[in-house]
Order: C-alpha cells, then structure tokens, then sequence
C-alpha cells in the first residue's frame, strides 16, 4: 500500500502561522493536523493581577481585524459581574461599532482572502485584474467600514475609545448623520456583493458538524444572546464551561475546544443564519432566498454567501441605529466590579468569543480565560480537511494541496487570535 | 493637481517612523508640498493619492546588505517592489498595495518610494541615529526634486 504524505508549510491567506500535515495510506486518510505553530502570546497571563479596566485596551490586542470582538466580549462580562447593564442608547452605539467591525472584517475576508479560491487565483491582485469592480466594491465597503469604527471607537485599528461602563468620548450626532450616505452606499454595494457571490461555482459538500451561536429573538446576534445550537443546546453564557471544554493537542500551540460530550462543532457565519435566519432583514431574507441558502446552509464554500449577506445586515442596521438613537447625555455609566466572576460572549466575525474573569476584591483580574472562535472550529476544520482529501484521493499532490487550503481558508480562522495560551504541565517527583 | 509626499509607518516604532519624521520636517522647511502620512492600513494610500500624477513614499527599508540610514529609490512605475511572503492576512504591505493599484489601475503615473534601511522597530525607541541624520538629506532632495518637476512643467 502506497503511503503519501501532504505537508502545506506555511498556509496562505490565514492569518498566523499554521501548517497542515496529511497523511494517507492507500485510499485511508490516516491522520490530518492543523499544525497552529505561531508562538503563543500569553494574553490570559498578561491581563492576571492587571486593573479591570484595562482589559478592554489589553485583549484589543489580540487580533488586528476583530479587536472590537475582544473589546465588546472584556466589558459586558465585566459589567455582568458588577451586576450593571448598558442603557439602551449605550447598548446601540456598541452594536453600532461591532457593525463596523463586522464589515471591515467580512469585506476583506471575501474580497481579498476568499474570493480568488473561486476564480484558482492566487490572491487578490490576480483577482484585481478579473474582476477590478468587485475589488473596488470591497475595498469601499471596508473603508466605510474601518470609517465606522474610527468614528466611535477612536481609531480603525485597535480602538481606544471602549471603557467598562461605556465609552470614553460620544460621537456626535452630526458625525453620526455624516455617515449615512457612506453607509447607505455601501448597503448598495453589499447587495451587489451577494448577488456576485452567489454566482460563484460552488463544490457540493455539506458538514455535518453541530452549529453553534448566540440566539436572540429581537436581533441578529451581536453581543447578546443565549447560546443556541443546531443539536438543541439552549443555555446561558454562564454555562459555557458546563457544555464547552479545551483541550491541548500535542501539534499546535492553540487549545481546541470539543462539547462536553467529546464532539465537535463549528461557530461563525454558518452557525449564526443557522439558528437566527428569521432575525435577517426582509432584503437579507430575500436575497438568502435568489442564493438558494434560505434559512441557512451546511456548505462551508458558502459561507462566502452568508459573510456577504452579514455585511449587507450591518450597513442596514448600522443605518438604522444612526436613524433611531438619540444620543445619551453620558458617554459611560459608573461601575464598581471587585470580588466577582464575569462572563460573556459575542459574536465575532469569525465566530463566538467566550471570556471569563475572576475579579479580586482590589478590582483586579485574578484568572482571565478567553476562547476564540478559531479555537473552537480547528477540529470541524480538520473534518472538513479529511472528506475533502477523500474527495480528491485521484489527485496529483499540489492539487490536492490547493483543495485543502480553501477548505481551511472557508472558514477564515485567525491563527494569531487562537495562539494566546499555551497549556504547561509541570511533573514533580 | 499638486505632487503629493506620503511618509508610511508608525512614529512610536523605532526606524519604523521615518517616513512620518521626514513629513514632519518637509512641512517646517517646504510647506508648499503637499503632504500626508499613512500608518495602519496601507490600502488608504489609493484614496490618499486618488488624482494625483506624482507622487512619493518614504518608508523604513529592511536591507541587512547596507548600511543603516543608507537610502534607495524604486521608480513603482517601472518596477514592483521585491515581494515577499505576505506575514498577515489583516492587512496588506506596501508591494501588495502597489501592486494592487496597478491591477486597478489606480496607480499614479509617476510614483516612487524612498527607503531608508533602518535597525530597529522597538515600541518608544525613536529614531537610531544614522536614520536620524538621514532625514535632513531626504527632504532636501525631496524638495529639490519637485520644485525641478514644476518649473520643467511652468
């Protein structure tokens, strides 16, 4: 029996630094292992015996195009502890920067990083000189959005304007209102944008993979929500250690999350228009409904479709907060957290974003735990790897490969974000 | 419409704030030029220099064949930059935002990139001293440039 053995050493259009290890023998894949070997960072350590306060600003840092995930997830966990919620006009502005977030972070993974799979380009600047249009439509629509998050949360990257309680600084209503004919042209574009990826040709596949979100019966989950999935799970964000576990593998340096009962599941795009289709807008519904995807899909080649109609979702509610929020006279409201366990969970674009802090009576964070989506996906990611392998079992190995980094790259992980612990076990004798 | 100088790169990071420094000191000694930095997302220098016929980047070099402060000039209009494997898919570095441009053709047609090789990107370092010494070459040959170019087109 012929053994063959597929090593992808550096992952293109991923970020971080992960490879992909395959082996099969005769037509058994033996063993598949997305390999996270980016250094760890250390970032649940760096935020112990640090103020509260700070975690917003120190978990930002996580990740480059989703710091506002991190931002949003720190301070409602550290405002349910402290028992306090957001006033409405507050709660509205958030979600108004997490729209923002989720357009830059979707427009550049669909344009940029996803699109060119489609088209056996290489990249974007191949795909540039096919289809210039859609590449420039992305390139606007990310720019509005990274104007968005710059607009409230002080600046595109890393925002600096997020505080527990609240914000720093208001933006003003006229800086609000000078958003809207950026925002209203990017909705335009957004449309366009489903319509354009819905024609792409897409392999048939389906994962059978359990799907797992934020449920929310008023909107399209943010950063609030139960957490719901497609096997019946219904529970609170308190409960996510009680139905969740980490664990280590030894090939990566990135914890890989499993259901308390062993099996894996899968977070992100498919999973949200999974469990809240019915909180899409009317136009969403509708252009889900033209896709073939109402009510959601099971292909991971399409959750292009859904990323797409996610960003058409954010300009039309980011629109729509601007149009129906009055402004609050206070940028924050006071909190005092000490001597508590907080928890939360949001949806980043990549997918849920769960944290838990333990707070001592000085207000300072005692044990901090953070699990990123790409944590919680690394093992649907690997079933995915495997099927398609045994799709393809007839192919030389460089095409084979190229199979294999679009499947990984379907679901747009963030190596860097998922690489901040690592787990050390210490024998004494 | 007027040339424009984009200085690229983070001024609190060490060689890495060249290209700021060297706008700073070109609006003290020719605020005639038109101007602008750029830092973070580099796919901004499009919008940046959208109508624009000429144009010039400064930015930190990486080259550990010269020597630190020792400046070079690429002609983008004639070539690309020497392309590596892209370290982050959050962002894009400059080779891929030129080379970008030209797929778009939103390239401007006389656009070059001053790099000066720098040592060191440490958080608060400022500039090391040779880069430091560089900036006041740059400018004048900046300045010295452009205002050839407008009295070649008066």
């Amino acid at each position: 029996m012929k053994t063959r053995t597929i090593e992808v050493n550096q992952l293109a259009r991923v970020e971080g630094e992960s490879s992909l290890k395959v082996v099969i023998d005769g037509a058994d894949v033996r063993d598949v292992q997305l390999a996270i070997f980016e250094p760890p960072r250390y970032f649940e350590a760096l935020l112990e015996g640090r103020s509260h306060r700070e975690a917003p600003d120190i978990t930002a840092r996580i990740c480059g195009i989703c710091p506002v995930a991190y931002q949003m997830t720190a301070v409602h966990a550290l405002e349910q502890g402290s028992g306090v919620s957001m006033p409405p006009a507050l709660a509205a502005l958030r979600r108004l920067l997490y729209c923002g977030e989720w357009i830059e972070s979707h427009a550049l993974h669909i344009h940029m990083l996803h699109a060119p799979d489609f088209f056996g380009h290489a990249d974007a600047i191949e795909l540039a000189r096919l289809a210039p249009d859609a590449v420039k439509r992305g390139l606007a629509m990310k720019k509005t959005g990274n104007a968005l998050v710059a607009l409230i949360g002080g600046r595109e990257i890393h925002p600096i304007n997020v505080r527990v309680g609240g914000f720093y600084k208001l933006p003003t209503a006229a800086q609000l209102e000078a958003m809207l004919p950026d925002l209203t042209a990017g909705r335009d574009a957004a449309a366009e944008t489903v319509r354009w990826v819905s024609g792409l040709p897409f392999p048939d596949y389906e994962t059978d993979a359990v799907l797992v979100a934020l449920r929310n019966d008023r909107e399209y989950p943010m950063n609030h929500g139960r957490i719901g999935s497609t096997s019946g799970l219904d529970i609170l964000m308190e409960e996510f250690n009680d139905e969740f576990e980490e664990r280590q593998a030894s090939y990566s340096n990135a914890l890989q999350a499993v259901l308390a009962d062993g099996g894996n599941y899968l977070t992100g795009p498919l999973a949200r228009i999974a469990l809240n289709f019915e909180q899409l807008t009317p136009t969403c519904r509708s252009l889900a409904a033209e896709a073939g995807i109402e009510g959601g899909t099971r292909n991971p080649y399409k959750s292009i479709i859904v990323r797409a109609l996610e960003v058409l979702y954010a300009f039309e509610e980011a629109i729509r907060i601007i149009e129906d929020t009055t402004l609050p006279a206070e940028a924050s409201v006071p909190v005092t957290c000490a001597d508590t366990r907080a928890c939360w969970a949001t949806e980043a674009p990549r997918g849920l974003l769960f944290h838990h802090y333990n707070v001592d009576g000085s207000g300072n964070i005692a044990k901090a735990q953070i699990v990123p989506p790409t944590s919680q996906n690394q093992l649907v990611i690997e079933e995915d790897l495997a099927r398609v392998i045994r799709n393809h079992l007839d192919e030389e190995d460089p095409a084979l490969a190229r199979y294999c980094e679009d499947a990984v790259r379907n679901h747009d992980p963030c190596i860097s974000c998922a690489t901040h612990f690592l787990k050390v076990n210490i024998e004494r004798r | 419409m007027n040339p424009l100088v984009i200085g690229i790169g983070n001024r609190d990071r060490g060689d890495d704030g060249i290209g700021p420094a060297v706008v700073d000191r070109l609006r003290q000694i020719a605020p005639e030029i038109d101007t602008a930095y750029c830092a973070g997302d580099l796919t901004r220098l499009m919008e940046l220099w959208e109508g624009r016929a000429t144009v010039i980047l400064v930015d930190m070099l990486v080259d550990e064949d010269d020597a630190v402060g020792t400046g070079r000039t690429f002609d983008l209009a004639r070539e690309g930059l020497p392309y590596g494997l892209a370290c982050s898919s959050h962002s894009m570095d400059l080779a891929q935002c030129i080379e970008l441009a030209r797929a778009l053709e939103r390239l401007p047609r006389n656009i070059e990139v001053v790099g000066i090789v720098g040592a060191q990107v440490d958080p608060g370092a400022g500039l090391s001293s040779p880069v430091q010494d560089a900036v006041e070459t740059i400018c004048r040959d900046i300045a010295a440039k452009l205002q050839t170019e407008a009295g070649s087109h008066a």
